[in-house]
């Protein structure tokens, strides 16, 4: 960080002429799919852009911080905002109660998404820095809805669209490549590069490009292509653990996961060490959420085959002469769903299946191009998953989406009182502690049933040309594009 | 557009029968677990006890080639027969029916042959799951088309012949004539048509198999192996080598043996 | 008269299928595009939100009614908006198609080129080296897969080399994917133009002319081309299917915003009306090619292959 800073200030002595400075590229996989906050997903996109802000924020140790917002306090029924004072659109207007009010109605109005955690707001303008901030639907958390990336801050100016972060954009060609330069009215100052966000959708030919000079910041590097990179002088590579935790489904109304103890035994039977081992890199799961953040449960899921085998046999699965275990004449088998969207569910598919066999297990693999329509017709045994565990900076979200009993994404079919219960109590906790407190107390739960076996943290790996040497990659791909962005030219 | 009798087309019967023998071999026996993960046995090179390699996760790759040899044998014979089969009974049915009937059948063989395959085939596998048999189905889907216009225009033709008159106007049954004189030749360029385009079949099995869309993918695919090795291109080579070769010689080896008529793409006007 | 109205009749009747089919496949896949979406953008896919878009999306309504308005819809050059994008369907294909068909033809030009010679040298001689290279050209070309040349050619050109700029927009960007999509129908192409040479070499009137003592090579060449040449449309008809849908995974690996591209992406998230017009489009492109080869060959050869004669 000191670093950091001196080397923003080198930069900022050591102002040169303004050359045009060659732009920054970052090669990734998506690229926002309009210009528009209110369209779809495109306000999450904004964001790791650089463009667009959010009042509040995840900070890089998983913690929601105030962004534009100072504060946010319950009001009775309605919650209460504070402002920023120093904030202004790229185009150079002041960003006030006003401006947010017009963004967070049109976005509400237009966008079934910013709909689905608030329903319709209504904002009484308090102030010129200063809100009141009603929503249909009740929050429990207000800071974790307001930094989610529907509520993302904009003014509409006929056809543009003007945000507050530290880029604005200056081309953009729609599935393609977006480019941009420097904010002048953030609130910052500092001499930022030009960034040309580029979408590269083959991560072999995202490596390529780092290798030909083309790419700056490849973002999301395939582990395999890692070694060949790091012959290259010039290169290096960064390697940060993300938010979006690995875990596989268990189809609790199915044979032979109907039988928590045959759950359990899987959860038991897994050696994550060796999961991590098989994709080169990343931790071993904790639960559902990644260690970095403060409401994960800290201690590591054991792995006890002996534990395994007991359980499996007072279930009534006794193994025969080559170990494969069997029932009333049935084999113990099972089919296991991996999805080629996450390349590395296919390395670990055939890991997670040795493993399993060594119980007594048969297991089938396959891989499903549309992993989620099975998942939700339950068509399915057991089947990897992948999400972002905690996309506001809060424990709750994924618990409720998951693990409630018709949760809208229950998956599992788990439906169990006590879990039902500790959500319910999470809905009315606000303060911090005991949040945190309350969302282990849940996990704990949901480990007794086990109808998620939660395998690993991945990391990602980013590649980084000389020229951004110092780049030091968020734990998620909300921010990419940054605010302390700085070339070596 | 005439349509002879392939001349000089060679077949071989013994290479077809080796071929699949290997590959019901191939599907039972391979030297190790194809699916054994050994983390301690990463990309080891060629060896006696691992003739090509092991790969990424410790997989003996000769074991892999195997069952995707089986695999790939099976969803071929399945598109050869429906093309063969189907093409060949819808061909001679319109050349003996008339009018609107004769004309719905050639119009969806038109039809299934401008259909775009590989669009066509991903939306079946996405329905159907994708076993062996379902791939293969997908993949006949339209493959039929062509083989059904070009039956019916050998039938058509046939009807013509001289030797078929004759025999028709000594009173032969029609049964009799289909059985002895049209089948035969029909299906003689039908094989050698066949023959010249076994390989692309093979090609679009692995196309789909490398798109993800491929047999159940505990029993690996070449194209799924294609997929699975292409980010170690330039680190392990020889792991895409192998089932790239595998390719190429089962092209070849399929079209030794069902035979192929080098002048058949010139035969099959489009519709 | 009655031969154009026949033409536009059975163009008719295909477009009909293709627009009945395309709606029932895309239709019978498993999944819910509003579900699909929202799970893939990180969002709730709670009832509430589902049933929204569906409404929004016209999916509330019956099957049948959902076809008809479609088909309506579609014939009127309203191509519906995509879930995944939210523009205009007949927008994206507009700006997409050009890159694709700029690689596609590209591609064709590039493999005619090279297969007229190549398969007028194996005509000439057959069980010659170029008849050899020829059958060995074809199946190798066919069993490259395309995305490993494509890298390969990336890494000598791009990186190694330092010679092309992967991402600069230009004409520059098309030179490797045309290439290596021009390999793939070089072996169709210049094997039906064999074909065709050898069925000439074999005709009446070639032997005629090679009894007057003519060099063989130079009769074949002159007489078959033109007769050659028909086989040729036939096949590059055949092979149209690759110009607009073959070239996705080349689009992929070099980064180009192409139809192909597009559509796989659409498949995963079951973008119904987005498949349904690209199906459309297709078999379009399949029968527009398919009948202008019709229309060439009545060209070329009015009266069929006798009019090879001078």
């Amino acid at each position: 960080m000191i670093r950091l800073l001196f080397l923003a200030f080198l930069s900022f002595v050591a102002a040169a002429p303004a050359l045009a400075q060659r732009p920054v590229v970052v090669g990734q996989t998506f690229i926002a799919e309009s210009l528009d906050p209110a369209q779809g997903s495109a306000g999450w996109a904004l964001q790791s852009h650089g463009l667009a802000e959010t009042l509040f924020t995840v900070d890089r140790e998983g913690r929601i911080v105030p962004n534009l917002a100072r504060s946010v306090v319950r009001d009775g029924e309605a919650w209460r905002i504070e402002l920023r004072d120093d904030v202004r659109f790229g185009d150079g207007s002041p960003f006030d109660a006003a401006a947010l009010r017009d963004a967070f109605v049109r976005s509400t109005r237009e966008n079934p998404r910013a709909r689905a955690q608030t329903g319709h707001v209504e904002i009484d303008i308090l102030g010129a820095h200063a809100v009141r901030l009603r929503t249909e639907l009740p929050l429990a958390a207000a800071d974790s809805v307001l930094a989610e990336f529907p509520l993302v801050v904009y003014r509409v100016a006929g056809e543009r669209f003007h945000f507050t972060g530290p880029y604005r954009a200056v081309e953009y060609r729609r599935g393609e490549l977006l480019r941009l330069e420097p904010n002048p009215h953030y609130r910052v100052p500092a001499a930022r590069p030009p960034v040309v966000v580029r979408r590269v959708a083959d991560t072999q030919t995202l490596a390529l490009g780092l290798e030909s000079g083309e790419i700056d910041i490849a973002f999301n590097l395939a582990v395999e292509t890692l070694p060949r990179l790091a012959r290259r002088a010039g290169l290096s590579v960064k390697s940060t653990p993300v938010a979006y935790q690995y875990m596989a489904f268990l189809n609790t109304a199915r044979a032979p996961f109907d039988d928590v103890r045959v759950r359990r035994a899987v959860d038991l039977g897994v050696d994550r060490a060796q999961l991590v081992e098989a994709v080169r890199g990343g931790e071993v799961a904790t639960g559902m959420y990644p260690r970095f953040f403060p409401f994960a449960t800290p201690e590591r899921r054991l792995t006890d085959p002996v534990e395994a085998a007991r359980l499996l046999d007072a279930a009534g699965w006794i193994a025969g002469a080559n170990g494969q275990r069997f029932k009333d004449g049935r084999p113990l088998e099972f089919v296991l769903t991996a999805y080629p969207q996450r390349p590395d569910f296919v390395t670990l598919a055939p890991v997670l299946r040795a493993q399993l066999e060594r119980l007594g297990f048969r297991v089938r693999l396959e891989t499903s191009e549309a992993i989620t329509p099975q998942l939700q017709a339950k068509r399915f045994e057991m089947a990897f998953w992948a999400m972002h565990a905690a996309p506001g900076g809060d424990g709750a979200y994924v618990l409720e989406q998951y693990l409630r009993s018709q949760g809208p994404t229950n998956f599992t079919g788990i439906a169990d009182a006590s879990i039902d219960a500790a959500l319910d109590r999470l809905r009315t906790t606000d303060a911090p502690a005991a949040r945190i407190a309350a969302v282990r107390a849940t996990e704990a739960l949901v480990f007794a049933q086990a109808p998620v076996v939660y395998l690993m943290t991945p990391v990602w790996h980013v590649g980084l040309s000389a020229r951004v040497a110092d780049y030091v990659p968020y734990p998620s791909d909300y921010y990419i594009v940054r605010a302390d962005l700085r070339a070596r030219d | 557009m005439s349509h002879h009798r392939p001349s000089g087309v060679r077949r071989s019967p013994a290479l077809l029968a080796s071929l699949a023998a290997l590959a019901a071999v191939a599907a039972l026996w391979q030297p190790y677990a194809p699916d054994a993960v050994d983390l301690t046995l990463r990309n080891v090179g060629m060896s006696w006890t691992h003739p090509m390699g092991t790969d990424h996760l410790g997989r003996d790759v000769l074991s892999r080639i195997l069952v995707g040899f089986a695999n790939t044998l099976g969803a071929v014979a399945i598109v050869a027969s429906v093309c063969i089969g189907v093409g060949m009974a819808v061909g001679i049915l319109a050349s003996s029916l008339q009018g609107f009937a004769r004309a719905v059948l050639l119009r969806t063989a038109e039809f299934a042959s401008v259909v775009p395959n590989l669009v066509a085939a991903i939306a079946i596998v996405a329905m159907f799951g994708n076993g062996t048999l379902v791939v293969g189905l997908a993949l006949a889907a339209g493959a039929w088309g062509p083989h059904a216009l070009l039956a019916f225009g050998l039938a058509e033709r046939a009807r013509g012949e001289t030797y078929v008159r004759a025999a028709t106007a000594l009173g032969a049954g029609s049964a009799h004539l289909l059985r002895r004189h049209v089948l035969p030749a029909i299906l003689d360029t039908q094989l050698a048509y066949l023959g010249a385009k076994i390989g692309r079949i093979v090609i679009a099995y692995s196309a789909l198999a490398f798109l993800g869309l491929g047999a159940d993918s505990s029993r690996p695919d070449w194209g799924a192996m294609l997929f699975e090795y292409r980010l170690m291109m330039f680190d392990q080579p020889t792991l895409m080598l192998w089932p790239g070769l595998a390719i190429v010689l089962l092209c070849v080896a399929l079209r030794e043996a069902i035979g192929w008529d080098k002048d058949a793409p010139a035969r099959v006007s489009s519709p | 008269m009655g031969r154009i109205l026949g033409e536009v009749g059975r163009a008719a009747i295909h477009l009909l299928a293709a627009s009945a089919l395309a709606f029932f496949i895309v239709r019978a896949m498993p999944g819910d595009p509003a579900v699909l979406l929202l799970l893939a953008q990180g969002q709730a896919a709670d009832p509430a939100t589902v049933a929204a878009l569906h409404a929004q999306w016209g999916l509330d309504r019956s099957l049948p009614g959902q076809y008809a308005a479609w088909l309506g819809d579609f014939l009127a050059g309203d191509w519906r908006t995509s879930f995944r994008t939210g523009r205009p369907i007949f927008e994206e294909f507009a700006a997409r198609l050009p890159v694709t068909l700029t690689v596609g033809f590209g591609a064709f030009a590039l493999a005619l080129g090279v297969a007229g010679p190549l398969a007028e040298a194996a005509a000439a001689r057959p069980h010659g080296w170029q008849d050899r290279v020829l059958d060995a050209a074809t199946l190798g070309a066919q069993a490259v897969p395309g995305f490993w040349l494509g890298c390969l050619l990336i890494w000598v050109f791009a990186v190694e080399l330092r010679a092309i700029a992967l991402f600069e927009a230009g004409p520059q960007r098309y030179v490797l994917p045309i290439a290596v999509v021009a390999l793939a129908v070089l072996g169709p192409l210049a094997q039906v133009y064999r074909a065709g040479l050898r069925e000439v070499a074999r005709s009446d009137y070639v032997r005629a002319a090679l009894a007057r003592g003519a060099p063989r090579a130079r009769v074949v060449a002159q007489q078959g081309r033109r007769y050659a040449a028909l086989g040729l449309l036939s096949t590059a008809a055949a092979e149209a299917g690759t110009v607009v849908g073959g070239t996705a995974v080349v689009e992929t690996v070099f980064g180009l915003p192409g139809i192909g591209q597009f559509v796989v992406d659409s498949i995963a998230v079951r973008d119904f009306f987005v498949l349904q017009a690209f199906f459309m489009v297709a078999v379009a492109w399949m029968l527009l090619a398919s009948l202008a080869a019709r229309l060439a060959r009545r060209l070329v050869a009015p009266g069929g292959f006798c009019d090879v004669a001078p």
